[in-house]
């Protein structure tokens, strides 16, 4: 499996107010291989947005490298147009993603003009018209505003924006967490099948943990800017080693109850990304916390068993 | 077969276009729904056709002076009378429409693009030119405007033409503070990111993307500031500053014909209220059109 | 043990007149809650579950209209109530509400324990002091650590899990005999959620308030709720106790949902084919028949009435016409 994309200490702190940050991630390191579906899971303040975009080079990351195809893209000054081609991004919410007083087809072909992958307007057309049909939507949507579509169509064309350009991999960001359920199944097999179409490299935040089930290969579970626990997302399920994730599995509600277990309910509140507690990020809410090591000492990412690694001082 | 080729490129035009035709039936709707719009709108339109038509319109020609017929009150030849040098008031303030549409127009043609530009520059790249471009705003921002008028138009010399661009430069801060504040919210949402993430040059985002959201305010403002620029105009006309005579222009009325308001009233009040229905007339569609274009009334906008 | 009928909602419709057309948003919507119970509304967007609840509360604002139906709380027919007698008495004291965002209803310049005082001074006439006692017990009722510090603090200063406890204190203070909870997870994390929901459930057993819970998250629905109801496009198709309409699912469309969200039992998401038809020309007869993979030509034609198929589970749909009574 190639290596598509490597992150080695990845850190973004905003300026926050005078001489403070808000260190939204705090030192993430991670690999994603070509036809990888990746998850990045987390609840707020977990810095998981904030790290999608950072892989894009949308936001620049404070610290860090970013490694694509093996070469060190984060000391570019400015990222080059090539580059941008190969990553693309669809968003949360399909409301806000998409200019409203343009046509759909200027949606779409925004990117083929500005990369000039077209050499005349009918050709821009039949090539818009290709992909709306590939992301199951019919010509006749070209000269609509985005106002005209529910919320699953306009979703559809988000993704027909990011992919016409033909990347390589596709940031999605909490793709379904703004429309309604039985839409999100059908946005959610789309993109499957044109992973397998396209060949395409996925990063999927979200933060619903069943979805992530159902989707995903390989997960990285964030808490306040870092991984807590990361790996092959099955293995991750059955057997959830970091405290965090043992106690998240234990309160996402369940359809039977047969399968609701003992609720760890953590206590208290998620501590602001601005004054993260010292040494493990978590030990402020973990009933399971060792002791002074905990509060002074961040737990590297430790392989526990084949392609499981968890950031914890229980497995030192 | 020529009548199916230019049917079949009919429908197909209507069909590429009838989300535009749409919203304009539906803003057509909403206007009539609004009386107070109605009545604006209306207002506006007599202008802009008293304008253009008045050649045609006027019983009398404007300048020409009748010595004879002088301070004559309203009658059947003279419907508003006539004024201290015997010319027709209505006349002159048919012709008036016309001049102060001008003025309104041409101010408004300096100002919005200049302010446009200066506001989206300003607001999108930030830093430094944010700066430099705010403060020169400020300074111009800092005088009441009908004194900083006036201080240019004598500067200039007084007539019609540096009474437009004094006006225009009072009033374009207006303009580029509105510009940069739409620009700073519009450029955080993220249909901008995605452009961006697109490899969209920032020039290109300027211009196709956030300059055509900024439309809609600025048209409102500048609606509601014609009022504005036809009231300062008659102040500087007032005062000796813009038109000259025997410009038909309505402060100028007013100004030589204030001598006359005890005994020959009408020679000073009929061009005081053609200003009041103009001002009026903007006010009310400026107002329609903010109503009108906020997304919230406008079905389908979530 | 003896079921005391609360709130009966029969035949309720409403019409919203918008410039695209009349939006027919419920179709003849009949619901039951007892007293002490917890009844999850479910359905996706548009299918009138939040406008269900504005009718309760008589919040219906132009252009909606409420057309026809009976809405009986407690005996009384709300729809027949005066307008003033409603305001004073009933919303804000008997039924009250709690919403998606409460930092939207909560008024940022007065704080947290304020609010509270204020809506009891108001609607009891006590004095201040015992209006702060009872403030600051209402919100230790809900869990809220530190309560005199988080009286004195802003809505602005307390996060999600805590606005929402602040708010559900503040709608308790009244000790109404409805709540009814708009979304009120649904913008919080999952670990807050929990908290949030396992203190709604503490409430209705505590106090025997009864909740009304509108929800699209049918987990949520699983976990907390004793009955169910089901909505899809202005009809309430299914109701039942949670684990009949969980595990034994009757109509069409709730299958589908389940079959269509990320559960613990799911290896895929399963689609229901179709989208959510427009109000403004729903399809005629049950409303759910273009999607219906067991659409039979009776389904276009009229509208299937709920039928009792088993003990306290009802469904709307004609392939149950035969068995079970009305």
């Amino acid at each position: 499996m190639e290596e598509l994309i490597k992150l080695k200490e990845i850190k973004k702190y905003f300026p926050w107010k005078k001489q403070k940050y808000v260190k939204a991630v705090d030192g993430v390191s991670l690999s994603v291989n070509k036809r990888d579906i990746f998850g990045l899971v987390g609840e707020s303040g977990s810095g998981k947005t904030t790290l999608g975009r950072v892989i894009l080079r949308l936001i620049e990351p404070t610290s860090g490298s970013i490694f694509y195809h093996g070469e060190e893209i984060d000391k570019i000054k400015k990222i080059d147009k090539n580059l941008r081609k190969k990553m693309q991004i669809v968003f949360q919410d399909p409301y806000s993603s998409l200019h409203p007083r343009k046509k759909i087809k200027d949606i779409i072909g925004s990117g083929l003009r500005t990369h000039h992958m077209v050499k005349n307007k009918g050709e821009m057309i039949e090539k818009i018209e290709n992909f709306l049909n590939l992301v199951g939507m019919g010509k006749e949507h070209l000269y609509r505003y985005p106002h005209e579509l529910s919320g699953g169509q306009r979703q559809r064309i988000a993704i027909a924006r990011a992919l016409i350009l033909n990347p390589e991999f596709v940031v999605l960001d909490e793709p379904t967490s703004s429309l309604d359920v039985s839409v999100q199944a059908e946005i959610l097999n789309l993109l499957k099948k044109l992973r397998e179409e396209l060949n395409l490299t996925y990063i999927f935040i979200t933060h619903d943990l069943f979805l992530t089930r159902i989707i995903t290969e390989k997960i990285a579970i964030m808490y306040l800017g870092k991984i807590m626990e990361y790996g092959d997302t099955q293995r991750i399920f059955k057997n959830p080693l970091h405290p965090y994730t043992r106690a998240l599995f234990s309160v996402i509600p369940r359809l039977d109850a047969k399968m609701r277990s003992k609720k760890i309910i953590l206590k208290g509140e998620i501590p602001s990304p601005v004054n993260p507690p010292q040494g493990c990020r978590f030990h402020t809410r973990c009933i399971k916390k060792i002791g002074d090591i905990c509060e002074n000492v961040s737990p590297p990412l430790k392989e526990i068993e084949d392609n499981h690694f968890v950031a914890c001082h229980l497995y030192d | 077969m020529n009548k199916d080729i230019s049917q079949n490129w009919i429908t197909s035009l209507k069909n590429r276009h009838s989300s535009e035709i749409s919203d304009i039936k539906e803003t057509l709707y909403l206007i009539k729904k609004s009386p107070l719009t109605m009545i604006g709108l209306t207002l506006i339109l007599i202008l802009v056709i008293v304008a253009i038509f008045a050649p045609y319109i006027a019983p009398h020609d404007p300048v020409t002076m009748h010595l004879d017929k002088r301070l004559a009150p309203p009658s059947k030849d003279h419907l508003l009378g006539t004024d201290e040098l015997g010319r027709d008031i209505l006349s002159r303030i048919i012709y008036g429409a016309g001049v102060a549409l001008k003025i309104m127009l041409i101010v408004l043609a300096i100002d919005l693009p200049l302010g446009i530009l200066l506001g989206l520059i300003a607001g999108y790249f930030g830093g430094w030119i944010d700066e430099i471009i705010m403060r020169i705003a400020d300074i111009f921002m800092a005088f009441p405007r009908l004194i900083l008028a006036m201080a240019i138009g004598a500067a200039l010399g007084p007539n019609l033409r540096n009474t437009m661009i004094a006006i225009a430069l009072t009033m374009w801060p207006i303009y580029a503070r509105l510009a940069r504040g739409e620009t700073l919210s519009i450029k955080e949402r993220t249909f901008i990111e995605a452009e961006r993430a697109l490899g969209t040059s920032n020039l290109k985002i300027l211009i196709s993307n956030i300059l055509p959201l900024c439309f809609s305010t600025l048209i409102v403002r500048a609606t509601l500031d014609m009022g504005n620029i036809i009231r300062i105009a008659a102040g500087m006309s007032f005062l000796g500053l813009g038109a000259q005579p025997p410009t038909p222009d309505w402060g100028l009325m007013i100004s030589s014909g204030r001598n006359f308001l005890i005994n020959q009233w009408w020679i000073p009040t009929f061009p005081g209220f053609a200003i009041l229905l103009t001002v009026f007339g903007f006010n009310l569609l400026g107002d329609g059109i903010r109503d009108i274009s906020d997304p919230h009334l406008r079905r389908g906008k979530k | 043990m003896v079921q005391e009928l609360l709130l009966e909602i029969k035949n309720l419709e409403v019409n919203f007149y918008t410039y695209r057309g009349v939006v027919k948003a419920l179709n003849g919507v009949n619901l039951k809650i007892n007293k002490g119970e917890f009844f999850g509304l479910v359905g996706e967007t548009g299918c009138g579950k939040s406008v269900t609840a504005s009718a309760v509360l008589n919040l219906v604002k132009n252009p909606g209209k409420i057309e026809k139906g009976e809405i009986i709380f407690q005996g009384k027919d709300l729809l027949k109530m005066d307008k003033e007698e409603i305001r004073k008495n009933v919303r804000g004291k008997d039924i009250t509400m709690i919403m998606q965002y409460p930092n939207a209803a909560l008024n940022p310049v007065v704080n947290n324990g304020d609010q509270i005082s204020e809506a009891l001074i108001a609607n009891k006439n006590i004095t201040e002091d015992e209006a702060k006692k009872r403030t600051i017990e209402l919100l230790k009722d809900v869990n809220i650590p530190e309560p005199e510090k988080i009286a004195r603090q802003y809505p602005h200063q307390l996060s999600g899990g805590m606005a929402q406890r602040v708010m559900i204190a503040m709608m308790l203070s009244t000790k109404p005999s409805l709540l009814i909870a708009d979304e009120p997870t649904t913008a919080l994390d999952v670990s807050i959620q929990a908290q949030v929901l396992s203190l709604l459930k503490e409430l209705v057993a505590k106090h025997k308030t009864t909740i009304l819970l509108i929800t699209h998250d049918l987990s949520v629905v699983a976990e907390s709720c004793d009955r169910v109801g089901v909505m899809y496009a202005g009809d309430m198709v299914e109701t039942g106790e949670v684990n009949q309409i969980i595990n034994n699912p009757k109509h069409p469309y709730t299958k589908g949902l389940i079959n269509a969200i990320p559960s613990e039992r799911s290896r895929e998401l399963i689609e229901i084919k179709g989208s959510v038809p427009d109000l403004v020309e729903p399809p005629s007869g049950c409303r759910f028949h273009p999607r219906c993979s067991c659409v039979k030509p009776i389904c276009k034609k009229g509208k299937p009435q709920m039928r009792e198929i088993e003990k306290n589970h009802f469904v709307a749909c004609f392939l149950y016409e035969k068995q079970g009574k009305a």
